[in-house]
């Protein structure tokens, strides 16, 4: 008995050195071999919706995988899609109702991974404005500015601010509608400058205008006074996407992909809204305080399992549907259709 | 059914599968060469399009973005924001989002007069200025970190009290230029100094040189400039550090134009899986069904000839085959089935023929062996070739002894040569002879035999056999002869009787008249006769006839003839007779034996004979005559006392 014994423990020793060794053999191996570049378009930089994104790098999960992730920030989720069907990237993050307003265009994509949980737009006004549009109906005659939609694709946020304007009796045609940018320095310049009286905004840069009194708020996905009037408010938003060409050929780089953006989002819910900041590396004190506040106000903000959410997916079809009312293709599209659960998975 | 090696079947289904299968290779072979001729030439002529066609896109698309600069910088300067003393940069960036700028170039640069700048736009290229001469407003800008290229458009710009300054707008060469540039088909690729700085297939799957299904052109990136003295590519004068990384390398957009595939894998795959099929199946229904057709016809005829040479005789199963050969064509093949039919038709009747003729040999075989006549076979040169068993029976002679011998071995001798000459010319004239003749036995003895001969000729007419058949006749003889002595001989005493008499009556009277010698005749009449024959019997008067036969022999010469006319009357010829005298003697002893006691019955008793004679030429010319007068004289005996003699006289005539 006491031989058997010893002779466990020299091959449980041995084991134990066996691994330790392939470990540090493939320690010094994945240093040697070039990483792999994977580019990835989305909006920002700091757009709370687009974060999991640009954390990636900075939490280092793109050299455990491998990869040298290279981040295209545009100035809109429909600008990320137009990068990924003109194979300027690999992978896109935008909103997935604009994703699918670029499959009926024709646009080649596929949903891979959740990346928001809940969407964060706000409908602010400049401040001079205040007590002339107290209602979204008041926007009559004025400029509202929607983050950048293509030709091809309109994003989910000019899909919500014409939701919202029709919802309260505006016509399209009784707005001027002029591209906004999704980063602070787009957004603000309009505000501030007054080229626009309206932005759909995103966070954080709405609640750091609204903190200087520069904007008020006249209409909020996170506010259930907005969702109410809006069919599919809780729609998924900001969405890992990529062309069918890539699962196609290039598996792998989609699987590496996933596993970064999953990693990026346990993060972010495993860390506090000040280390998020921090590994951003957002040095601005106004920017970095923006930041954690909204971060610290949308706990939704984003998926925590990268699970696709059944009900979710359901919100987006019915809002993509309502928001291209009289679009036949629009609407005979189903959402299921452009979503592939291989790597992320879904959950009811 | 197991095809033999040597089936004709299975070798024309060989041939017919090398054939097809040769055909499939080399319409293969050909198709493909073809096929990749046609594609290679194709892409090539494609490419050389799409240089020229990308030569002038890529100055138009140069010309879009010198114009979208222009047209900018006029934007801006009707926006006055550049004149104001203090830049509004936030003015700027709302103009700049308003605009879309972002999607229409990756960064812009505006400098002050003295190159200082005094806004940037869009991607953080950390340049101090822009990195192009004054007098050159185009150019090529390489940022090492990123490894993206951007062409570079720069035109004055009026900035106020600043005076005017310079804007230049950069352009990225990025996939998505290439990806809209490109048209369905084509990749493009974008070429710096041997890297490779963007692609139209994306970030990945770039196709390289190595790739044999590509044709590939290279077309360089003319700069636009109005400065024709500017090389492309050459190294300008530049005044910070941002100068380095102007290119000095050509860029090259490289064309991929690929042997683009008239079909998919799966319709090659289709077609290579089909084209052997529908080959295999023009084939087999052109030449492999009439092949296979006429091979079975071929294989019928065999069947046939196998059938016939199986039973000799053409069967319901060789005419089905020959049916199936001919299958209702008036071909070669037709013509050998109606050949070997005829042939096998002829064939069975000549073996019927033979079987006939067989049969016929067997029976004329053995009638030839078991017949009772002997039979001899000679050639055309009258060589014995066969001879029956009754021959040998017949001669004494074996088959051994004769064959190849001239049957004269069998002649006796005793034929004359007049005899064979007739026999010889009637078989010359009539094919035939018949006659008795005699032969000689094996051990010398002679037989008569009845020959007939027969003479067979061939067609020509040339005898080619002789057939003698021989009936020995020697019991016949010896019947004629015992017939002829019983004709001519009394059945009692053995002496000739009257038709002997007669006979030998008229030679002896021709022989006198040859010789001039007279014949003398004695008529005898025993005396008592009657008494004998009704006292003692028949039988007694038989034995009493007998002895006086007997006596009468012994009492002439032997060239006499004593004969017996009946009853108890007996002549006596008398040939070479000298005279009466003579005659009277002969009569005299004839007398005395006669009159010689005779035991009849125990008893001795004493007979007498009563004579009377007659003489040639004397007494009468002929045998009847002398006969007539001797027994005339003969009764003058009896009248005279018995046991006498007495010589015809004429009176005796007058008497009767």
């Amino acid at each position: 008995m006491m031989r058997i014994m010893t002779s466990n423990l020299i091959y449980l020793c041995l084991t134990a050195l066996l691994c330790t060794g392939t470990s540090a053999l493939a320690q010094a191996t994945s240093k040697d071999v070039p990483l792999e570049k994977i580019v990835v378009s989305a909006p920002g930089p700091h757009n709370i919706s687009y974060l999991p994104v640009f954390l990636i790098p900075a939490i280092g999960a793109d050299r455990d995988e491998g990869v040298q992730l290279q981040i295209l920030p545009v100035g809109g989720g429909s600008v990320a899609l137009k990068n990924l069907v003109t194979r300027n990237a690999d992978f896109a993050v935008a909103g997935f109702p604009a994703a699918m307003s670029l499959h009926t265009n024709g646009g080649d994509v596929v949903g891979i991974l959740p990346v928001s949980d809940a969407p964060l737009l706000v409908l602010m006004v400049r401040s001079a404005l205040k007590g002339k549009v107290k209602r979204i109906a008041d926007l009559r005659g004025k400029v509202v500015g929607v983050n950048t939609s293509t030709k091809s694709s309109k994003t989910a946020s000019q899909q919500m601010a014409e939701l919202l304007l029709k919802s309260d009796g505006v016509d399209l045609d009784m707005v001027r509608i002029v591209p906004s940018g999704q980063n602070w320095l787009a957004q603000s310049s309009l505000i501030l400058t007054g080229t626009a009286d309206a932005v759909m905004g995103d966070e954080p840069f709405a609640s750091r205008l609204s903190k200087d009194g520069k904007v008020f708020f006249l209409a909020h996905t996170g506010d259930p006074r907005t969702t109410r009037k809006i069919p599919g408010a809780n729609f998924l938003h900001a969405t890992l996407e990529t062309r069918s060409d890539v699962i196609r050929d290039s598996p792998e780089k989609v699987a590496k992909m996933t596993r970064m953006m999953k990693k990026s989002l346990q993060w972010i819910a495993t860390h506090s809204p000040e280390q998020v900041a921090d590994k951003l590396n957002i040095t601005d004190p106004e920017e970095r305080s923006a930041m954690v506040q909204a971060l610290r106000n949308y706990p939704r903000a984003f998926s925590r399992d990268g699970k696709f959410s059944k009900r979710q997916l359901k919100d987006t079809e019915l809002f993509f549907h309502k928001s291209s009312e009289g679009d036949a293709g629009a609407q005979a599209l189903r959402i299921d259709t452009l979503i592939n659960t291989q790597w992320a998975g879904s959950k009811p | 059914m197991i095809l033999q090696s040597r089936s004709i079947v299975r070798q024309a289904g060989l041939r017919l599968l090398i054939s097809l299968g040769l055909f499939v290779v080399l319409l293969g072979v050909t198709s493909h060469t073809l096929y990749s001729l046609a594609l290679e030439q194709s892409a090539r002529e494609r490419a050389e399009s799409m240089e020229t066609f990308y030569r002038a896109r890529l100055m138009q698309v140069d010309r879009e973005w010198e114009l979208k600069t222009r047209d900018f910088k006029v934007r801006m300067e009707e926006t006055r924001l550049l004149e104001k003393p203090t830049l509004d940069t936030t003015g700027l960036q709302a103009f700049m989002t308003i605009q879309g700028a972002n999607q229409q170039f990756a960064y812009l640069h505006i400098q002050n007069r003295s190159g200082e700048p005094l806004f940037a736009f869009g991607a953080d290229l950390g340049l101090a200025r822009i990195p192009l001469p004054l007098a050159q407003d185009n150019g090529w800008y390489f940022e090492p970190r990123s490894g993206h290229l951007y062409r570079v458009f720069m035109v004055p710009i009026w900035l106020g009290e600043r005076g005017t300054g310079r804007i230049a707008l950069f352009f990225q060469l990025d996939n998505a230029l290439l990806f809209n540039l490109a048209t369905p088909g084509i990749t493009l690729e974008i070429e710096h100094a041997g890297q490779r700085i963007a692609s139209s297939s994306g970030q990945s799957a770039a196709p390289t040189e190595e790739q044999e299904d590509a044709q590939i052109r290279s077309v360089p990136w003319a700069f636009t400039s109005n400065a024709d003295d500017v090389p492309h590519g050459e190294a300008h004068d530049a005044t910070n550090n941002a100068t380095n990384n102007t290119t000095q390398a050509p860029v090259l957009l490289k064309i991929h134009a690929p042997i683009s595939v008239l079909f998919t894998t799966t319709e090659l795959a289709l077609a290579a899986a089909a084209i052997p099929i529908v080959d295999a199946l023009i084939l087999w229904l052109t030449l492999g069904v009439w092949l296979m057709r006429n091979v079975l016809r071929i294989k019928s005829l065999s069947s046939a000839v196998e059938e016939f040479s199986t039973h000799a005789q053409p069967g319901e199963s060789f005419s089905e085959h020959l049916k199936n050969a001919r299958s209702g064509l008036q071909d070669e093949i037709g013509d050998v089935a109606g050949a070997i039919e005829s042939m096998a038709t002829q064939s069975a009747q000549r073996e019927q023929e033979r079987l006939a003729e067989d049969a016929e040999h067997r029976l004329w075989s053995m009638v030839f062996s078991n017949i009772n006549e002997a039979v001899l076979i000679s050639d055309r040169n009258n060589d014995i070739v066969a001879v029956n068993a009754a021959f040998a029976h017949l001669t004494g002679y074996s088959e051994a002894d004769v064959l190849g011998r001239n049957p004269r071995l069998l002649a006796s001798g005793h034929a004359s040569q007049a005899f064979y000459a007739a026999m010889w010319h009637s078989l010359n004239t009539q094919d035939k002879w018949s006659g008795e003749l005699e032969n000689r036995h094996k051990d010398g003895s002679v037989f008569p035999i009845l020959l007939s001969i027969s003479v067979v000729r061939d067609a020509e007419g040339r005898a080619i056999n002789y057939v003698a058949t021989y009936v020995d006749i020697s019991q016949q003889k010896i019947n004629e002869a015992k017939l002829s002595y019983l004709a001519n001989h009394d059945a009692l005493t053995g002496l000739p009787n009257r038709y002997l008499l007669l006979d030998r009556l008229q030679g002896a009277i021709k022989l006198s008249e040859r010789t001039g010698q007279q014949t003398g005749l004695l008529f005898l009449d025993l005396d008592g006769f009657k008494w004998v024959n009704d006292t003692l019997g028949h039988a007694s008067g038989d034995a009493l006839l007998k002895t006086v036969a007997q006596r009468l022999l012994a009492s002439v010469r032997a060239a006499d003839t004593v004969a017996r006319l009946g009853g108890d009357e007996f002549v006596v010829v008398l040939t070479q007779t000298a005279n009466s005298h003579e005659l009277a003697i002969t009569a005299a002893q004839i007398i005395e034996a006669v009159a010689q006691p005779v035991t009849l019955a125990g008893q001795h008793f004493n007979v007498t004979t009563s004579i009377g004679s007659s003489r040639y030429p004397e007494d009468g010319l002929d045998a009847e005559t002398l006969i007539k007068r001797a027994d005339i004289a003969m009764y003058a005996a009896k009248a005279a006392g018995k046991n006498k003699h007495c010589p015809f006289t004429a009176g005796m005539m007058s008497d009767g």
